[in-house]
């Protein structure tokens, strides 16, 4: 038992996870103190790795609330902060030898070493703050004030001022348990819970457990981060803070009601507890407050969607004059050595970024270059197709097209000419492949681009591949044999196949726990934190990646060339990979729970991820910051689709509720309901015109994407467009409902002719 | 790993069962947990349903009780453990299953399930650092017994001591099989086709709705003209709507595809062709198939159009075969037949009462259509009669109405009797067993009487068996009476012979019953229980019945000599009785607004018995 706790406290999720208190002082600090943490304990665990401390280019940052840092102290910054995280891990070891050495070395003083990571009795120091002597009775009295003055105010304010009763019933809470009321917290909760909105129920489940002191400390209260949060005092400084956003008027009358009835308890939880996001203009109503309402810390603040987002599309490779480009563009040493080349472009993206953030303008000169190279390349292609929402061409290094990728995306052409275009007078027919005696057992399932294979990853750890053409499945034949191979010759590739290997369904198994997300190029990953790389020649694993310390919940591959790929998991963070190096490049921290969804962007510069704090996140691979937050969702994410112009997100998860995002300016555009069990897979037509989803009721339901995004699109700019004022169901679009006998949908995806092909496990009753 | 709570409880004992505690986790506890899981989510979905917002005392119901401690501390072996401690104990292992749970719950959703199973609480355990169990694994949700006594109430897990020879001598179990994949067209542009893969179009519970409720019907053909994919687009001017909006319904078109009009051509001329293997292929099809709903209305008009035909013609076997149709129809169980019911209905009813359904009344078999018939009927009351339809008690009242009819002819009467017989025997005893007395002295002036047909004497004695077959069981439960005189005196013609039968099935009866007495050796009750052997005990109650009732029993005893006399004397009050009873219902259909089904089996009837008297 001493040695399993041990080593629990070396991989905790903790350590991992981005402690608001010291992101309040400074946005990057926090963000290495996480992955050096993060690389000790890996390296704990893997003697082979030396310890090193990940290597400075891994950047994860908390979504910087203020992105004003310059760059210098920013470096200097980051090294001490490297530094205390090793000094933190000596003492911890009692290693004390080595850290006053690297002490006098390092030249630190006690000063700076406060300053440091945050070890459990800063935690509870931090929890002192809970420390009241109020009269715990009063704190019912408190609260029904509170509930009546809101319910009794004017139609126009109700809504929003009522944002803070759960927060303040929350803290309250805690605040009483903290105390040791207990029965008072009891009594407390018995009769404020009932008072809450629905879509709390799950939090209220999991804050009725906690019921004491002890487990408020307890590094797995699910409230932590809820409950770490604390005004530094500093104004404009919301990190770790619930979010409230409120009109002024809304705002001045909740004060004027606190201050008129001396309500100190709640006074000073909305101002230590709760940032509240003043904004002028119209409160919002009802419907406006709700669809935004679920995140576990709150609503997004304005300023975390600030940021310029590339959402337009990568310029597609002209086929004809393909070589040329590249030539041009991206020739020198990246084909040598690619993964040298992101870490080398991330300092100057990153400047450029944060550069474009903070003034506004583009107008670093290092951009300018850029755009006078894009502006030739846009020339030369045929198309000129100038989108002002593209990100520049290299702004994220991707790899050049191989010979057969040409060949690919050619005969995409080719079967995209033959396409039926879809619409809501023209439905897709549905293939759907019935998986049967997988209940209870298919947990994934996907089809390669093509729609000629489709893998299906079990619960008993096995992928299996079935080939839906006549093409059997064939396997490379052994190096001898190969070896005796004329090379020249035109069938090389076919002879290199084994004739007598053919099967039309083939089964990999390496993994040592469910396989929670299968993506092809063929990639997955699975219960056993591991994220392997299997071969479609040789079947059999070539790369087993380890750099998730908990489960893989997903994992996608980025849709430029297979080469990067992302994965999301347990320990709260998304991860950046390339095929050729074994460590992340990037890790995105600042979700506050299991991140469970992640999707590429189709111009590979973004990741979203969907999370069960019930937020969807934008990173940017660049500069591995988070650029948009979006809030809305009332239970975990569990799948997330890009149109095809890039500029819409839809999530969905486990509230049966379809949400689409405008990424320009992060506003919800649309909530789509007519689901009644879990959505777990979206998928959008070739042209993007029909959005098909299906989960766990059972059916598959078909939306006229043009009509839920008409509005939008229509307005001049777009970017304005926010739900405040309108009201926000899309439900008059959906143009199908297409039910199943008993199987529940778990994939889908449109062909290149635009067949829907479908997916799930039957269930026996 | 576990908190030291401060406690000033015998140190002891604390110490002792922090070791065990995880021993407590792993092996008791984790049982509970699913027990605990199960009834939170139960909870939440009760509490789903409600719009009032959640109820969750979290705080009060899924803890583990300080008894619950102390039983499993008892369990291994610490007696004394003080209660401060068990408490402490509780409350940390409450917390700590529930984070456990939570995150199992993670596990069950990411695994795209809807069911925890203890593979997720293992996950969960593996994710903290804790070994997780081994060995617990089922399929099924564990079943707890539970058990109350002395006050205390426990829920447990039954294990059962396995004799490891058993264990190693059974045969390896099977293989579980693997998955495969089944491909089908779930839709072909828009359109889901009617295949058994695919659930079919419209769910009987949808049907159910839409006869019930035809403007729900009204805004979803909106909403699909709206949607549909050959309907132009609509979301437009829905948008401006006005509250002034008309709905106008559009008329039913029912386009049958290609295929399913060759599949109707088929079907129908198989259901009446001369091929018995192809007759019984497309009963099958009618009974399973999923896809019949929008050719429904076809078949039914089809099976109205040929009963009315057929009827004419005097055609029995075609006849049989169009009820085996419908037959098929009712048991599909995709299919909600309430809108068609005014095509099957007077069908059925006309295959139960028509005079005459053969060539050769006298040789062929026609009274098993009736009897078929009138099971079709009795199933279509159970499944189809609502509070708006009342079709069970119409039908009711237009059988006892051709029982009324002196001039009816006997075939009719016996099909009257058919369908009032199996709509059960709260009917019988109120419709049929009044006009036995009736029946019984037409059946007498047939058999015996002079001048009559070979035909009418079958018929009459057809009746006569059907009768007895069916009142002797109301009978045998309705009254303990068995002296003949009095069967006599209320059944007339018929007293003595349903004397017979009931007096046969007492003896059964008590055959069976002294069968089963004898083996449980209790011959004490016997001579209570047996009624032939007391006649002097059921006989006093009866005296008394007697007595209540003055009119009826001068009567009775007048009756044993000249029977015409009763017939009189007894049809009005029993007329009364059964308009009685009508009453209410006619007044009932009447509220209703279609009447036209009653109608419809009344002109029917009518019918028969006008082409009856025309070939008279």
């Amino acid at each position: 038992m001493e040695s399993n706790s041990m080593k629990l406290e070396d991989g905790k999720p903790q350590d991992m996870e981005i402690d608001p208190i010291q992101s309040s002082q400074s946005p990057y600090s926090s963000s290495f103190s996480t992955m050096s943490t993060a690389g000790i304990g890996f390296s704990n665990n893997q003697s082979d790795t030396n310890g090193s401390v990940s290597s400075p280019v891994v950047n994860g940052s908390t979504g910087s609330r203020s992105g004003e840092a310059t760059k210098a102290p920013e470096a200097s910054l980051a090294d001490k902060n490297t530094l205390l995280a090793v000094l933190s891990f000596l003492k911890k070891h009692n290693l004390k030898d080595t850290e006053n050495i690297l002490k006098q070395e390092a030249m630190l003083s006690e000063a700076d070493m406060k300053g440091g990571i945050p070890s459990d009795t800063d935690v509870q120091s931090v929890l002192l703050s809970y420390a009241s002597d109020e009269n715990p009775d009063e704190y019912t009295d408190a609260y029904s004030q509170l509930k009546t003055f809101i319910d009794s105010s004017l139609d126009s304010y109700k809504y929003e001022v009522g944002q803070i009763l759960w927060p303040v019933f929350v803290h309250m809470y805690l605040e009483l348990v903290y105390n040791e009321h207990e029965t008072q917290a009891q009594t407390f909760f018995i009769r404020f819970s009932k008072m809450q909105e629905t879509f709390h129920e799950a939090d209220l489940v999991s804050l009725g457990s906690i019921m004491k002191k002890a487990h408020l400390v307890n590094s797995e209260n699910p409230f932590r981060p809820l409950s770490l949060g604390i005004s530094s005092g500093k104004p404009g400084s919301s990190s770790g803070l619930y979010v409230v956003r409120m009109s002024r008027e809304a705002l001045s009358l909740l004060k004027r009601f606190l201050q008129e009835k001396r309500l100190k308890l709640i006074q000073n939880i909305v101002q230590d507890r709760i940032f509240v996001d003043v904004y002028d203009g119209m409160p919002r109503g009802k419907a406006a407050v709700q669809a935004v309402a679920g995140h576990l810390m709150g609503e997004a603040l304005r300023q975390d969607n600030k940021a310029k987002v590339y959402y337009g599309l990568l310029r597609e490779p002209d086929l004809q004059n393909v070589h040329m480009d590249e030539d041009d563009e991206e020739g020198g040493g990246e084909s040598q050595n690619p993964s040298s080349n992101p870490t080398s472009a991330t300092p100057s993206a990153q400047k450029t970024d944060s550069s474009q953030s903070a003034q506004g303008t583009p107008g670093a000169s290092s951009d300018k270059s850029k755009k006078k190279k894009n502006k030739k390349d846009w020339l030369m292609s045929k198309k000129g197709k100038n989108d002002p929402n593209a990100p520049p061409i290299n702004r994220m290094p991707l790899p050049e097209l191989r010979d057969i990728d040409k060949i690919e995306k050619a005969k995409a052409l080719r079967e995209a000419g033959k396409r039926v275009p879809l619409g809501p007078e023209r439905l897709p027919s549905i293939c759907f492949y019935t998986i049967l005696n997988g209940d209870q057992q298919v947990t994934c399932i996907k089809w390669s681009e093509d729609g000629t294979l489709m893998a299906v990853g079990f619960a008993s750890s096995s992928i299996k591949i079935w080939s839906l053409t006549p093409t059997k499945l064939k396997k490379l034949k052994g190096a001898s044999d190969l070896a005796e191979i004329e090379r020249e010759s035109d069938d090389v590739l076919v002879r290199m196949m084994d004739d007598r290997t053919a099967e039309t369904t083939r089964t990999l198994r390496g993994h040592s726990g469910p396989v929670y997300s299968i993506d092809f190029s063929p990639d997955n990953s699975s219960e056993d934190a591991t994220i392997r790389l299997w071969s479609l020649l040789t079947w059999t694993c070539i790369v087993v990646y380890k750099g998730h310390l908990f489960p893989v919940w997903k994992v996608v591959f980025s849709p430029h060339g297979g080469y990067y790929f992302a994965s999301a998991g347990h320990e709260r963070s998304a991860r950046l990979w390339a095929t050729d190096n074994y460590q992340p490049l990037r890790v995105f921290a600042g979700h506050f729970s299991d991140v469970t969804a992640i999707i590429f962007h189709p111009n590979s510069n973004y990741v979203a991820t969907g999370s069960a704090d019930r937020s969807v996140r934008l990173w940017d691979c660049v500069s591995g910051s988070c650029v948009r937050l979006m809030t809305g969702h009332k239970a975990t994410v569990h799948t997330l689709a890009f149109s095809n112009d890039g500029r819409f997100l839809v999530s969905s998860g486990s509230d049966s509720k379809i949400l689409i995002w405008d990424l320009a300016n992060g506003g919800l555009v649309t909530i789509l309901g007519q689901h009644t069990e879990c959505v777990y897979t979206l998928a959008f037509s070739r042209e993007g015109t029909i959005l098909a989803s299906g989960g766990l009721d059972y059916a598959i339901r078909l939306w006229d994407f043009n009509k839920l995004i008409e509005d939008v699109i229509s307005e001049e700019g777009g970017a304005t467009i926010s739900p405040d004022s309108k009201k926000v169901s899309g439900d008059h679009s959906q143009v199908g409902a297409y039910h199943t006998k008993s199987t529940s949908v778990f994939g889908l995806h449109f062909t290149r002719r635009n067949i829907l092909l479908a997916s799930g496990p039957y269930q026996q009753s | 790993m576990h908190p030291t709570p401060v406690i000033t409880a015998d140190p002891d004992a604390f110490a002792r069962v922090s070791t065990h505690l995880a021993h407590l986790y792993e092996s008791r506890l984790l049982k509970t947990i699913e027990r605990l899981v199960e009834r939170t989510e139960t909870r939440m979905a009760d509490k789903e349903g409600e719009s009032t917002g959640p109820v969750i005392n979290t705080v009060g119901c899924t803890n583990i009780y300080v008894d619950s401690i102390k039983a499993m501390a008892e369990s291994v072996g610490i007696s004394s453990l003080q209660d401060d401690a068990a408490k402490e104990i509780a409350e940390d292992v409450t917390f700590r299953l529930k984070v456990i749970i939570q995150d199992a719950v993670k596990f069950m959703e990411l695994g795209k399930r809807r069911k925890l199973c203890t593979q997720d609480l293992d996950y969960s355990l593996k994710i903290k650092n804790i070994e997780p169990l081994y060995g617990i694994q089922s399929s099924d949700s564990m079943s707890f017994r539970f058990i109350s006594g002395g006050g205390r109430e426990l829920h447990f897990v039954e294990e059962k001591e396995q004799d490891i020879q058993d264990v190693v001598s059974a045969p390896v179990s099977k293989v579980p099989v693997g998955a495969t994949l089944r491909a089908h067209w779930l839709a072909i542009e828009g359109q889901q086709p009617s295949v058994p893969e695919n659930p079919p179009p419209q769910s009987k519970d949808q049907q159910r709705i839409d006869s019930i409720d035809s403007s729900n019907k009204l805004n979803k053909g909106i909403r699909a003209k709206g949607a549909g994919p050959f309907a132009p687009i609509v979301g437009k001017p829905i948008k401006f709507v006005s509250s002034e909006q008309v709905f106008i319904k559009q008329l039913a078109t029912h386009e049958l595809s290609v295929e399913q009009q060759l599949y109707y051509m088929e079907i129908t001329e198989a259901c009446v062709g001369s091929d018995e293997t192809k007759r019984t292929e497309a009963l099958q099809s009618l009974s399973n198939d999923p896809g019949l709903y929008e050719m429904l209305p076809k078949l039914c008009t089809f099976i109205s159009e040929s009963v009315r035909v057929n009827v004419v013609q005097y055609n029995l076997a075609l006849l049989i075969y169009l009820m085996r149709m419908v037959k098929g129809l009712l048991e599909n169980q995709t299919l909600y037949l309430e809108k068609y019911l005014h095509e099957i209905i007077p069908s059925v009813a006309t295959c139960i009462v028509s005079k005459q359904l053969c060539l050769r009344p006298e040789a062929d078999n026609h009274w098993a259509l009736r009897d078929f018939a009138s099971r079709l009927m009795a199933q279509i009351c159970r499944n189809y009669t609502t509070s708006i339809n009342n079709i069970q008690a119409r039908m009711t009242r237009i059988f006892s109405q051709a029982l009324t009819q002196d001039k009816m002819f006997l075939s009719s009467v016996y099909g009257a009797i058919a369908g009032l017989g199996e709509l059960g025997p709260d009917v019988i005893k109120a419709f049929i067993i009044p006009k036995i007395k009736d029946i019984g002295t037409r059946l007498e002036f047939c058999i015996d009487g002079i001048g009559h047909t070979q035909a009418d004497k079958t018929s009459a004695s057809k009746i006569k068996a059907l009768i007895i077959k069916l009142v002797a069981p109301v009978l045998k439960s309705k009254s303990g009476s068995d002296i003949l005189e009095e069967f006599n005196a209320e059944y007339g013609y018929l007293g003595q012979a349903l004397h017979v039968a009931v007096t046969q099935l007492r003896v059964q009866e008590q055959k069976l019953l002294t069968a089963t007495t004898s083996a449980g050796s209790s011959t004490a009750n016997r001579p209570a229980n047996s009624p032939l052997s007391s006649p002097s005990i059921t006989s006093a109650p009866q005296r008394v019945m007697q007595a209540a009732r003055p009119i009826s029993s001068p009567q009775t005893q007048s009756a044993i000599g000249g029977q015409k006399y009763v017939i009189i004397s007894n049809t009005a009050p029993q007329a009364q009785s059964v308009r009685m009873v009508s009453g209410p219902l006619s007044t009932s259909a009447a509220v209703q607004q279609q009447g036209q089904l009653s109608q419809m089996a009344k002109v029917l009837l009518v019918n028969s018995q006008k082409k009856s008297g025309h070939h008279q």
